[in-house]
């Protein structure tokens, strides 16, 4: 317990840094939404004179739109790219720390297993996301409420938002494997922000090339807000495919920080 | 008695680079014991091996009888350890940064905190990144050493200390040696390793040369011989067994002497001396002899 208080109290500021960041984009960008709605046909012929490699890079469904829950799914695109940022951050960050900061002497020699360690930081870290997540989605269903005088699919809205916990698990997971096989992890945000790109990059590509063989390699794609809104239910070759990165993660990152050689500093 | 430390052919290369070669070497329990070797020999890979932060790859390390690649743990609970260059979680003060030390140690620790940090003069109220380097070495020493260790491991352990405070630091071994602990002191500084250790291991480029006692090291009849002279003798007339390190300066002439005393005191009678000395040399001309033997 002594470690999970300790990774709860030094992550609190950049914790609540992210919750705010992640809650006021996804809050201003929903309050563009009576904007939109009050001029909507012009909008929307102005949306559609876009390049559609745009309109994906974008998460632009146009059809969707017109109602609040759609538009909350295009504004959900940004939220998942931030919530993706602080997962992985957190993933490439927690243990890397450790040895960058010099401080895994300090903790290695204490009576505690490596696998304690671990298990405690990945506590603090998922205690981290639920705590963004609880803040989120009440937040946003509050405003959707306010938008639909609460005339919209809350099961839809429940399946949208927590992907985005489900896609924070997997970036998190990348991130902390990651950490664990790269030799030294001089900083975090190059390697963090560098692989979040990429993956929204890929996943751009995978939304214009049309080919789902790529959506398999980008977490963005496993949940796509426009199918859920359409279905009603996760696309389950996906959510498998999530469950298999973070068991990977999970076992690769315990596999390899258990027999990591801490360099003498 | 039982062995504090045993440790048995010990070897870990990073990738192709040498850490350590073929390391043995035992401490009985209740013993000081020293490690000595220059920077880069191998002191610190041995030590991170025993505490399970760097993984052999072959040989093995025990402590207190138990395995340090598995029960890593329960050594743990009963080593201290202090390393070369401490380094805490910044934004902590002092008083936090011992208390969440202790916190791993199902033991009360606050009194020996203040006792300790009292007698390092150590202000528990600072944050930890505005302490200069000896402070934090002092926050080192009292982490190390709140639970009470059975054996506490001290990697370069003076560095940065004044002198005054080494001689704290050095009373508090020994206090804690009396207690019953024993001590493992790596240091590249003879003086220190002499002062308070039993026994001594000597590493080079990855290899124990030689295990001795402080004290043979010292008697073993070895002596450092310097002698004026009226005037000048041949280049090589003590070009003999057992001498070595012959320096001349002028007319006077030192060496160190390793063998049977009499002989050279015969070759001696045969100069015409001015003066003699005949002294126990310190453990640095000791150390740098079985050096430039090149064993």
């Amino acid at each position: 317990m002594n470690i999970y208080r300790h990774e709860i109290r030094v992550n609190l500021l950049t914790s609540f840094l992210w919750i705010c960041a992640i809650c006021g984009i996804s809050m201003i960008l929903m309050l563009f939404y009576p904007m939109i709605k009050a001029d909507m046909d012009e909008y929307l012929v102005f949306l559609d004179n876009f390049p559609p490699a745009v309109k994906a890079l974008m998460g632009i469904v146009t059809e969707n739109f017109s109602s609040p829950l759609g538009y909350y799914g295009f504004a959900f695109t940004y939220t998942l790219l931030f919530g993706a940022i602080q997962a992985m951050n957190l993933g490439v960050g927690i243990l890397s720390k450790e040895e960058r900061e010099k401080t895994a002497d300090f903790l290695m020699t204490k009576p505690v297993t490596r696998l304690e360690i671990l298990t405690a930081k990945l506590a603090a870290s998922f205690t981290i996301l639920a705590v963004t997540n609880a803040c989120y989605v009440p937040l946003m269903y509050l405003m959707l409420t306010g938008y639909a005088d609460g005339e919209f699919e809350t099961k839809t809205f429940l399946l949208i938002s927590f992907s985005l916990f489900f896609s924070q698990a997997v970036f998190f997971f990348i991130g902390l494997a990651v950490s664990t096989v790269l030799k030294k992890v001089r900083a975090v945000l190059p390697v963090s922000l560098g692989m979040v790109f990429m993956f929204f990059a890929i996943s751009a590509f995978a939304v214009t090339s049309k080919d789902d063989r790529l959506r398999f390699v980008t977490p963005f794609q496993y949940f796509k807000a426009d199918y859920i809104l359409a279905e009603k239910h996760y696309e389950m070759e996906y959510v498998v495919m999530g469950v298999a990165v973070i068991m990977v993660g999970i076992a690769l990152s315990y596999f390899r920080y258990s027999r990591k050689d801490i360099q003498a500093v | 008695m039982a062995d504090a430390v045993e440790i048995r052919g010990l070897t870990k290369y990073y990738g192709k680079s040498r850490g350590i070669i073929d390391v043995s070497f035992n401490i009985e329990e209740g013993e000081i014991f020293g490690f000595i070797g220059p920077n880069g020999a191998g002191k610190s890979t041995t030590i991170r091996v025993m505490l399970a932060l760097l993984y052999p790859d072959s040989g093995s390390a025990k402590i207190f009888g138990l395995d340090c690649m598995k029960q890593s743990r329960e050594i743990a609970k009963r080593v201290g350890y202090l390393p070369s260059e401490v380094f805490y979680y910044e934004g902590m003060k002092v008083r936090e940064l011992l208390n969440y030390s202790a916190s791993f140690y199902k033991k009360d620790c606050s009194k020996r905190i203040k006792d300790l940090s009292d007698r390092m003069n150590l202000d528990l109220n600072k944050k930890i990144d505005e302490l200069s380097f000896g402070n934090k070495k002092k926050v080192g020493i009292v982490q190390g050493l709140l639970h009470s260790p059975d054996l506490i491991i001290l990697d370069e352990p003076t560095s940065g200390l004044d002198p005054l405070m080494q001689q704290t630091f050095f009373e508090l071994i020994r206090e804690e040696n009396k207690r019953g602990a024993a001590v493992l002191m790596s240091s590249h500084i003879l003086g220190e390793v002499q002062r308070l250790c039993d026994r001594v291991a000597i590493i080079k480029e990855g290899r124990i040369i030689k295990v001795e006692k402080i004290s043979t090291l010292k008697e073993n009849s070895v002596r450092r011989f310097k002698f004026e002279v009226e005037s000048s003798i041949p280049e090589d007339y003590f070009a003999m067994e057992g001498v070595d390190g012959l320096k001349v300066a002028g007319n006077v002439h030192s060496f160190i002497y390793r063998g049977d005393v009499n002989r050279i005191i015969k070759k001696l009678s045969a100069v015409e001396l001015v003066n003699l000395w005949a002294e126990e040399p310190d453990l640095e001309e000791i150390f740098l002899h079985y050096y430039s033997e090149g064993v």
